[in-house]
């Protein structure tokens, strides 16, 4: 075990992976002299040389497009979209073009690329730089969406997803990066679509996924002072989903929260709320809490960021209500 | 408008839990005088006629004729106005139609009229409506602490509780498993836990006949059969979750609050998802060639056992079921058809198999719900299986004992009794 | 002349363009017959572009054309067969059915594949010599777009980084004219597209897209050029689509006379004008004849195929434990 931050295991991870296998590259913007916006990319310009680790200019759609193609002819090619707010760039690509080859090509073609991309909210970058649309990018069919929220499984889960025959959509957060946890040394990858339960409760479970995973336990701490014991379950793969483990988690508390930072109208927090109902509904002894962004834009201003984002409070407070 | 019910509960008798609504002597919306006759109930074998007590208007008929009514049920209610022709109390055949989809949640008592004017539905969370219905309980006599008055579990705990305490009061026995064991217990070393048997896919619970009386005296069994199959053919299910949602009512209507989980094939899957389900506390596991450790099933064979109506068109997958035709007992393939002819389930079972093992691929995987098992684990495998291949044994965790057993197939509880007996007591045994 | 094709290679292309005609017209005829399914776009007329330029290519090339790509389709060696039943929607389609006419691919012919989305072709055969670049395999890609897709915003994102990263990638400009119903000039400011090729550093060629032999040596060159590691080149054939957008083309805004005009520089006719000379009319007839032949038999053949069955498709599934 190492002590590591988030961007660091993710860097770790790329490293490994471009070592082990020639055929992966990655590109994108300010991804190779500078390293990336987050550092994610740092040193792999120098390690790897200017073919296989491109900078490249500011074209997400076209990009996208290619990261699919490449993926077809024989590379595994990992491309940065620097925001998620720019993944609405890319959707030709992904919803028009990845979605559909593996099956309407009758499995002629593979598609190995890793899409990673990061956002949310709570850095002051406004409301084109702080989106989380993870339930757009779920609700394709054909693509992996993952989003860890430790060191550890970002590091075991890009490793994974580089490996992945099918595309993968690769979720950070900016506000994770820093973060630190210890992560396995060596070749270690974590499952694509197993949630990981991080802290058992008997009263009531939460389900959440990357920066939400953290805001969820310090929510169990503070309903650990008001009695209750909530369970920690980190999605870790919203697409696809761990539906046993919710479903089990559930049969043991009968009351759920769903956390997502996205917005709430058709959001990934309404999906999973409807996934419970249809595998849980005699499980359930209330109904099934939302804690999501409200369906507005992301403010730029402190205040009025703050009292947009889902938080550990806010998650309390629906626990509570929902164990009235 | 003031409305009255008209009860039953003097008329049922307390041997009775339900009454035949046999004939109602007038329509909604007529004239009613004190003395007339409402309605005929079947009741202890005899037809007892209800009067009505008031003047006034028949108003609402909550079930219709040729249904069944608990004891304590309302039938329909007096109204003191005439009802007006269109108001939902003026009751049409719509709602006798309502009322017999779900007669008890239409269900007051005197006493909890006041809770919720009858005919009104019972706000409950689905949990809540799940364990009142298996525990036979009358939603409308409990009064919801929820939201809104939502009856939730704790609601129905405390119901159950109560209930729990009359009886002890009445010095009357508890409500305790109903157990198939032919053994009786003995005074010592009795294991308060029972073994579960659950049988394995187009079979039923009398598969475990020639291992039950091998068992070690003192252990108490319980043979259940699947959802679909053997006295459960009307409930099929669809999905292994859902399967181990039904075992688990089951086993909390007998009382059943741990146990040692014994499962052949599917059943063995079954176990697995019980298990993980996390109602039952599971103090042992034996699994025989169980389902749900790998994606590979002979489809045939289960198509063939579903489809087979004939003893000739049945034998010959039988014959893939055993390592040795020579161990199936003679007549076998007679009394399955006979079993399933009996439970009429044929078309349950084909569907269950449908959506259990899509495309000939077992639809679930459970080698999580093993691994995360922490009690004593063993697995028994016959080595000639041709129906679940026995490398799926493979992928047991390090604490699992696995057997693989020479000459056996796919049921070992029939092939070798004798030691499957011996394995499934030494599992009992080692979990103390 | 350098790049000239054989009169064996011209011959070749002759016998494709001639598939491909014979495909157009009998899926036209079962059209009116109301036996075709969905919207179909036919090339008439264009068949030196997508039959000539892909006969450049080898079997490790890859090509990513438009919705109009019967041509490119038949060019890079696909047997008319598939085609024809992939279009009927048969079980022994190219794609088994589940493409249709717009989406075809043979990965291992190297036609991945037919594209829907006007433009998306030109980034995925940028992609594809990305990956060709970074493997280091020495083939070249291809990318066959209209008119209408060089007016996308993507169009120019991936030749920006064609020119940029010198990728072995060649655009093969079909320029027929129009966009659905809108005439090019309606679209675009300048006539001759490939002037842009200048702001991506990338050579650009204009030929008479109805000349497969012109097609053929003004490609041929970009591909060697791309082979070599020289970087991108554009070649803009002018051509005309005869017969309209689709199938559900009501019509009525081509002009008579221009149709007329462009029918008389058929491709088939310039190609097989060019031919007599050099194998003579005993051997044009027997290619002619072999071709309605093997296509009318591919139409047999393909219409009484089997229909496929639905059904949820492990293999194709990504979320499959299988993967």
């Amino acid at each position: 075990m190492a002590m590591m931050r988030y961007a660091e295991a993710l860097n770790a991870a790329l490293r490994e992976e471009m070592q082990a296998d020639p055929s992966v590259f990655v590109f994108g913007e300010d991804i190779g002299r500078y390293g990336g916006v987050f550092k994610v990319t740092k040193g792999l310009m120098e390690e790897f040389g200017e073919t296989r680790v491109r900078d490249t200019p500011i074209s997400e759609q076209a990009l996208t497009a290619m990261a699919v193609t490449a993926a077809m002819t024989g590379t595994r090619p990992v491309l940065e979209i620097m925001y998620a707010d720019f993944v609405p760039l890319t959707l030709d690509a992904l919803v028009n073009q990845a979605s559909i080859y593996n099956y309407i090509w009758n499995g002629q073609v593979k598609m190995p690329f890793v899409l990673r991309t990061q956002g949310g909210g709570g850095a002051g970058a406004g409301a084109q730089h702080s989106k989380s649309l993870d339930s757009m990018l779920a609700h394709i069919p054909g693509i992996k969406v993952v989003a860890p929220s430790t060191p550890a499984d970002a590091k075991g889960m890009l490793k994974a997803a580089i490996r992945d025959d099918q595309p993968v959509v690769f979720l950070e957060h900016k506000l994770l990066y820093n973060t630190r946890g210890e992560v396995p040394e060596g070749d270690v990858t974590v499952p694509l679509g197993k949630a990981a339960t991080l802290r058992e409760g008997s009263d009531i479970s939460i389900f959440a996924t990357s920066k939400m995973v953290v805001e969820a336990l310090k929510a169990a701490d503070l309903l650990a002072a008001d009695g209750v014991s909530a369970e920690i379950v980190d999605l870790r793969s919203l697409r696809p989903l761990d539906v046993n483990a919710i479903v089990a988690s559930i049969a043991k508390t009968h009351h759920a929260v769903v956390v997502n930072e996205g917005w709430r109208f058709c959001g990934y927090a309404a999906e999973l709320s409807a996934t419970i109902m249809d595998h849980a509904f005699d499980e359930l002894d209330a109904p099934v809490a939302r804690v999501t962004l409200p369906d507005m834009p992301i403010p730029y201003s402190e205040p009025l960021e703050t009292a947009m984002l889902p938080s550990a409070e806010k998650i309390r407070t629906a626990a509570l209500k929902t164990l009235k | 408008m003031a409305t009255h019910p008209i009860s039953i509960d003097s008329a049922g008798g307390e041997y009775m839990e339900t009454v035949l609504v046999i004939a109602w002597a007038m329509k909604s919306g007529d004239p009613v005088k004190t003395g007339d006759l409402l309605v005929t109930v079947e009741t202890a074998k005899a037809a007892t006629e209800i009067e009505a007590d008031r003047d006034g208007w028949l108003a609402e008929i909550f079930f219709a004729e040729g249904q069944e009514a608990p004891v304590g049920a309302v039938l329909g209610t007096i109204a003191d106005a005439k009802p007006m022709a269109g108001q939902p109390a003026s009751v049409g055949p719509a709602t006798a139609a309502a009322a017999a989809a779900n007669p008890r949640e239409l269900v007051a008592d005197e006493a909890s009229s006041s809770i919720r004017p009858p005919g009104s539905r019972a706000v409950a969370s689905p949990l809540a409506r799940r364990l009142a219905a298996s525990a036979g309980l009358d939603l409308a006599t409990i009064s919801g602490s929820g939201p809104h008055g939502r009856i939730k579990k704790r609601d129905i705990d405390a119901a159950l509780a109560a209930r729990t305490n009359e009886h002890d009061d009445a010095g009357q026995r508890t409500p305790t498993a109903v157990q198939t064991s032919p053994v009786a217990a003995p005074a010592l070393a009795r294991q308060t836990a029972p073994v579960v048997l659950i049988h394995g896919f187009g079979s039923d619970r009398s598969v475990w006949r020639q291992v039950v009386p091998l068992l070690q005296s003192g252990i108490d069994t319980i043979s259940l059969d699947l959802p679909g199959h053997g006295t459960e053919s009307a409930r099929p299910a669809s999905s292994i979750e859902e399967i181990a949602f039904l075992l688990s009512d089951r086993l909390e209507e007998m009382g059943v609050g741990n146990a040692h989980l014994v499962g052949h094939s599917l059943g063995g899957a079954a176990a697995l998802a019980l298990a993980r389900l996390g109602r039952l506390a599971v103090r042992s596991v034996t699994l025989l060639a169980p389902g749900g450790l790998g994606p590979e099933i002979n489809a045939s064979f289960i198509a063939g056992l579903a489809r087979a109506t004939t003893v000739q068109a049945l034998q010959p997958w039988l014959t893939v079921m055993v390592g040795d035709p020579a161990a199936l007992p003679s007549g076998y393939a007679q009394a399955a058809l006979r079993q399933m002819e009996k439970a009429g389930n044929r078309d349950a079972i084909a569907a269950m198999a449908e959506s259990l093992f899509p495309d000939g691929t077992q639809g679930f995987d459970l080698a999580g719900a093993l691994g995360e098992l922490a009690v004593p684990t063993r697995l028994i495998w016959g080595r000639l299986d041709r129906v679940i291949p026995a490398a799926h044994a493979a992928r047991a965790p390090g604490f699992t004992a696995v057997h693989l057993l020479d000459g056996v197939g796919h049921v070992p509880q029939i092939e070798a009794p004798v030691l499957t007996a011996r394995l499934i007591t030494e599992t009992v045994r080692s979990a103390g | 002349m350098k790049n000239t094709p054989s009169v064996e290679q011209h011959l070749e292309i002759y016998r494709r363009m001639l598939l491909v005609r014979h495909l157009e017209e009998g899926l036209g005829t079962l059209h009116k017959e109301g036996r075709t399914r969905g919207p179909i776009h036919r090339c008439d007329g264009q068949e030196a572009v997508g039959v000539a330029a892909t006969a450049v290519l080898e079997a490790g090339d890859k090509v990513a054309t438009t919705h109009r790509g019967h041509a490119v389709y038949i060019g890079k060696g696909m047997a008319v067969h598939p085609v024809v039943a992939e279009i009927f929607g048969r079980a022994t389609g190219a794609c088994g059915g589940r493409a249709g006419h717009m989406l075809v691919a043979d990965a291992e012919k190297g036609v991945i594949g037919g594209n829907a989305i006007v433009g998306a072709g030109i980034p995925a055969a940028t992609g594809m010599a990305l990956s060709m670049q970074i493997l280091g395999t020495g083939n070249v890609a291809m990318c066959i777009f209209g008119d209408g897709a060089a007016q996308t915003g993507i169009c120019h994102e991936a030749m920006n980084m064609a020119g940029l990263w010198k990728l072995p990638v060649v655009f093969v400009l079909e320029h027929n004219q129009f966009g659905l119903t809108v005439p090019s000039e309606v679209q675009s400011p300048v006539e001759d597209l490939s002037i842009r090729a200048a702001g991506y550093a990338m050579p650009a060629e204009i030929v008479d897209g109805n000349d497969a032999v012109a097609v053929y040596r003004a490609v041929s060159a970009m591909v060697e050029r791309a082979r070599r590691g020289e970087g991108p080149g554009m070649v803009e054939c002018k051509t005309y689509r005869i017969e309209g957008f689709s199938t559900s083309d009501m019509g009525g805004y081509q002009k008579p006379e221009d149709i007329a005009a462009w029918k008389e520089r058929d491709p088939l006719l310039v190609s097989r004008k060019a031919l007599l000379g050099d194998v003579g009319e005993a051997k044009l007839a027997e290619i002619e004849a072999a071709a309605k032949a093997e296509v009318a038999e591919a139409f047999e053949t393909a219409l009484s195929d089997p229909m496929p069955e639905f059904s949820l498709d492990e293999a194709c599934n990504p979320y499959s434990e299988a993967h």
